[in-house]
């Protein structure tokens, strides 16, 4: 009687626990991190798994100094690049790499997805008390008054911390087994952040390529506000204005003007090269090519301020003042 | 590392449990050290510092614990009794440092508009836990209801990781035997009792709480806003957090005890059906059962006690039902009442708001206990109008309880007296529109002719029938006696469909089961805080 009974309790945990198990690897594997690949770089980790139960993890990592190097990269960078997701895709890639080895100097791409702006960034750039010597920031939206939904959340405190904790720990699992047993993961779009340079590469999804293309109106109620924010957020950096560089990444209707009407208050150098047949590679962000043809353009003409600014060769052009260097750039813009 | 998160389940339980049983084999220290060793990992991996603040008191404690037993038997009672008060002093500092100094900062700026900085001060997880079950420790070495103890087995038992974080809080006598005649072995039995429980109470946090959370949430942000709720809104709000606080707090309570089982330990009850009260004594002798033992025990009944001391003192009677007068009653009935159900409500949260909700409850038992008094004998019943009052008893007391929770759930006292007056009518009927853009998909869902979503109306309707008519997860297991306070004979009080779905390890339960934890293991990633997590 006895002996039956444990047969049956043993029995009982067996089914329960290799069900759960079942119903734990489908629900991972479909509908949380498994979803996504993880990337072959072991300095990269998964920043975004575009699936119901996962989604952000950077707002998470970054606020919460969840993943180990990004601290004092960002702290150590001479350059910061602030902006969105659209900054994060347009200096992505070899050519930024290249252009700071051969100036000797190191950068932190410290933008964000989900359209993320200063209230966040700011946030980030007190908590790891960063001192850069020059700032390239992304002016798209950059100071509208709101953080993003996850970065709201994050901010808020509460019961954040736990989840992003969780999905930590879910990422530390998938990367043990994805990197050896690729096949067992799915393909759902993935972006990776590099700890050390915080560039972001990408894979799976699949996404409709849409030419770039511009506005030119301007709404001045938006340009005001968005000065208000600027000129307050500007004072609390450590450094001059001549070593900040704002920018506009081109995107499906980008917004030019009301950009350069912005810097041109604020009298900061706005450098933003205005391409030919750009293209995004899903109607929001430079596709590869397009990001290596326009970052090589906008280093071309901000490369020798930023150097300036690291104490390197045309120390001139960084003094020089913003607003003709605005002339140069913006309102002189040729087609190329 | 909450009970409800990947790493619990999936890391920190299968290793820990592998790790015991395989220690349980070298030794019954062995195994009571890993246990200790993997408590002390739960504990410090919410805060590492955590384990920094927590050890010197039970450090302390230990020692004041041994010097009490040392006392014990000789004639130096007054120097016990000091001891005694030293011990629990420093408990009650050590927990009103932490938890009541900005409290008590803030009030007094509210009071005498004093101009003090609040303190930067970290809470030690589980404090208000820890420091009750230490109390409760010290004054049962005093009392001599522990015999003895080592410093291995008083870690353990103020550590052990399943009751750690909220409960249920229990005394050493009721652990540490059963610590003692444990095998430390595997046991089938045990662990698909344990499994079990943990899996009702996994569903009951993320399914069911967690579900009322996204419903429940919006309205009180709504109204920490400004929002005036309607009177359907407030009911919702203050019916839908009753529930929410009930799955969540015995959900995780079926789990703590679940776990206990999988290490051989039978933990106390904690909940036992306590929205089936037929007044409100009897909900607060089934709502978190083990906090109202403690504060029984050790302020209701000593306060009580003192008071009968000074009255006798003074030649003039104790409380008594026949003899009683006004004065009485208001001094040996209504004051320790109010008083115990004040710390009750400090304890759950330091702030204004929860002491109301204390006093709030203080009064209703206050009542209760007048209406006692004064009532009048009424014949026997029939049995068909015995069930009607009884019904008229329930949703008395559920509504009492869910009125008073407002108080708990609100951001503020100015939010619960907004909501409050939602529920009499006082903003109108009909949920406002701005108010429903604010509100989550669930509730957004088929808006009824008065904006009230017929879905969530359904969701609390179905849930307050859940439970108010079902047999708990606890009664489900009865026949194994899944904790401390439940035996074989529970079965026999409950109704015969409890006895029909009544658990045992058999293929229909394991499916049954396992759909149970499928469904939680997708909502796991949703979450939300365990509402007791902080205390």
């Amino acid at each position: 009687m006895m002996r039956a009974w444990r047969t049956n309790a043993t029995l009982y945990i067996a089914v329960v626990v290799l069900l759960t198990l079942a119903a734990a690897w489908v629900e991972l594997r479909w509908r949380n991190i498994f979803a996504c690949q993880a990337s072959p770089s072991s300095n990269d980790y998964v920043a975004y798994c575009d699936v119901k139960h996962y989604g952000d993890y950077d707002h998470g990592a970054f606020w919460y100094a969840l993943e180990p190097t990004i601290g004092s990269s960002v702290r150590n960078a001479e350059v910061l690049f602030l902006g969105n997701s659209r900054l994060q895709w347009a200096f992505s890639g070899t050519h930024t790499t290249d252009w700071f080895s051969s100036a000797r100097a190191s950068y932190y791409l410290l933008g964000f997805a989900y359209d993320e702006n200063y209230r966040f960034e700011s946030g980030l750039l007190t908590k790891f008390a960063s001192r850069p010597k020059a700032y390239v920031i992304d002016l798209d939206g950059f100071f509208l008054p709101s953080a993003s939904e996850p970065a709201q959340l994050v901010m808020s405190g509460g019961d954040t911390l736990r989840r992003y904790q969780d999905k930590q720990f879910r990422q530390r699992v998938q990367e043990f087994v994805c990197r050896r047993l690729a096949r067992l993961c799915g393909h759902r779009f993935t972006f990776f952040r590099s700890r050390t340079t915080g560039q972001w590469a990408r894979n799976g999804g699949s996404f409709d390529s849409v030419p770039t293309s511009e506005v030119e109106t301007v709404d001045e109620a938006h340009v005001e506000q968005q000065v208000r924010a600027g000129a307050e957020f500007l004072s609390r950096l450590p450094i001059d204005r001549a070593c900040v560089i704002f920018t506009m990444v081109p995107t499906v209707n980008t917004r030019y003007a009301e950009a350069a009407a912005i810097a041109a208050r604020l009298h900061v150098r706005f450098v933003a090269p205005r391409l030919d047949g750009l293209r995004t590679f899903d109607g929001s962000h430079l596709d590869t090519l397009s990001a290596a043809r326009w970052s090589r353009d906008f280093f071309r003409t901000a490369g020798p301020v930023i150097e300036g600014c690291l104490g390197q060769p045309d120390e001139k052009a960084a003094r020089s003042r913003p607003s003709e260097a605005l002339s140069r750039t913006y309102a002189g813009a040729q087609r190329h | 590392m909450l009970f409800n998160s990947y790493q619990f389940i999936f890391a920190f339980m299968p290793l820990t449990l592998v790790g015991f049983y395989f220690v349980g084999r070298i030794s019954r220290g062995a195994a009571m050290n890993w246990l200790i060793l993997t408590s002390l990992v739960f504990y410090a991996s919410w805060r590492p510092l955590n384990v920094l603040l927590i050890a010197p008191s039970i450090i302390i404690n230990y020692f004041v614990g041994r010097g009490l037993l040392a006392l014990r038997g000789t004639d130096r009672k007054r120097a016990a009794r000091a001891l005694l008060v030293c011990g629990v002093c420093f408990n009650v500092a050590f927990l009103g440092y932490f938890k009541y100094t900005n409290f008590l900062l803030g009030t007094a700026h509210d009071l005498f508009g004093a101009r003090l900085e609040f303190l930067q001060i970290t809470l030690p997880l589980a404090i208000s836990f820890i420091t009750f079950q230490k109390i409760a420790f010290l004054v049962d070495v005093y009392g001599g209801r522990v015999d003895s103890f080592t410093l291995r087995e008083y870690c353990l038992f103020v550590l052990f990781f399943p009751q750690l974080i909220a409960g249920p809080i229990v005394h050493f006598r009721e652990v540490m035997p059963q610590y003692r005649a444990a095998t430390w072995r595997f046991d089938a039995t045990d662990t698909s009792v344990g499994l079990t429980l943990f899996i009702f109470g996994l569903f009951k946090k993320v399914v069911l709480a967690d579900g009322l959370a996204t419903l429940v949430t919006p309205l009180y942000g709504a109204a920490a806003h400004g929002t005036e709720l309607s009177f359907v809104a407030g009911w919702i709000a203050a019916f839908g957090f009753t529930l929410q606080i009930y799955f969540d707090f015995s959900g995780y309570s079926d789990m703590a005890i679940g776990l206990g089982r999988f290490f051989g330990i039978r933990l106390p009850v904690n909940f036992d059906s306590p929205l089936k009260a037929t007044n409100i004594l009897d909900f607060w002798l089934h709502w978190n059962m083990t906090l109202t033992r403690f504060l029984m025990s050790y302020v209701y009944n000593p306060l009580l006690l003192a008071l009968t001391r000074r009255r006798a003192a003074q030649g003039r009677p104790g409380f008594d039902r026949r003899t009683a007068t006004f004065g009485s009653y208001a001094s040996m009935l209504v004051f320790p009442t109010m008083v115990t159900m004040l710390v009750s409500g400090l304890w759950h949260g330091a702030g204004y708001n929860f002491a109301l909700w204390g006093l709030v409850h203080g009064a209703y038992i206050s009542i209760y206990h007048g209406w006692r008094l004064i009532r009048p004998q009424r014949p026997a019943a029939g049995a068909r109008f015995a069930e009607a009052r009884r019904a008229l008893s329930v949703a008395i007391t559920f509504v009492s309880v869910a009125a008073a929770m407002v108080l708990f759930r609100a951001a503020s006292v100015g939010t619960a007296g907004s909501i409050l007056a939602a529920m009499t009518g006082a903003h109108g009927f009909a949920v406002q529109g701005p108010l429903i853009q604010d509100l989550g998909p669930l509730v957004r869902l088929h808006l009824g002719p008065m904006g009230v979503n017929a879905l969530a109306a359904l969701w609390v309707a179905g849930l307050v029938s859940v439970v108010l008519f079902c047999p708990n997860t606890l009664q489900l297991l009865a026949g194994y006696e899944p904790a401390l306070g439940i035996y074989k004979q529970a079965r026999t009080r409950a109704a015969g469909a409890i006895e029909a779905l009544q658990w045992r390890p058999w293929f229909g339960w394991a499916v049954a089961t396992s759909v149970l934890a499928a469904i939680s293991i997708a909502q796991l990633s949703g979450g939300s805080e365990f509402l007791y997590w902080q205390f």
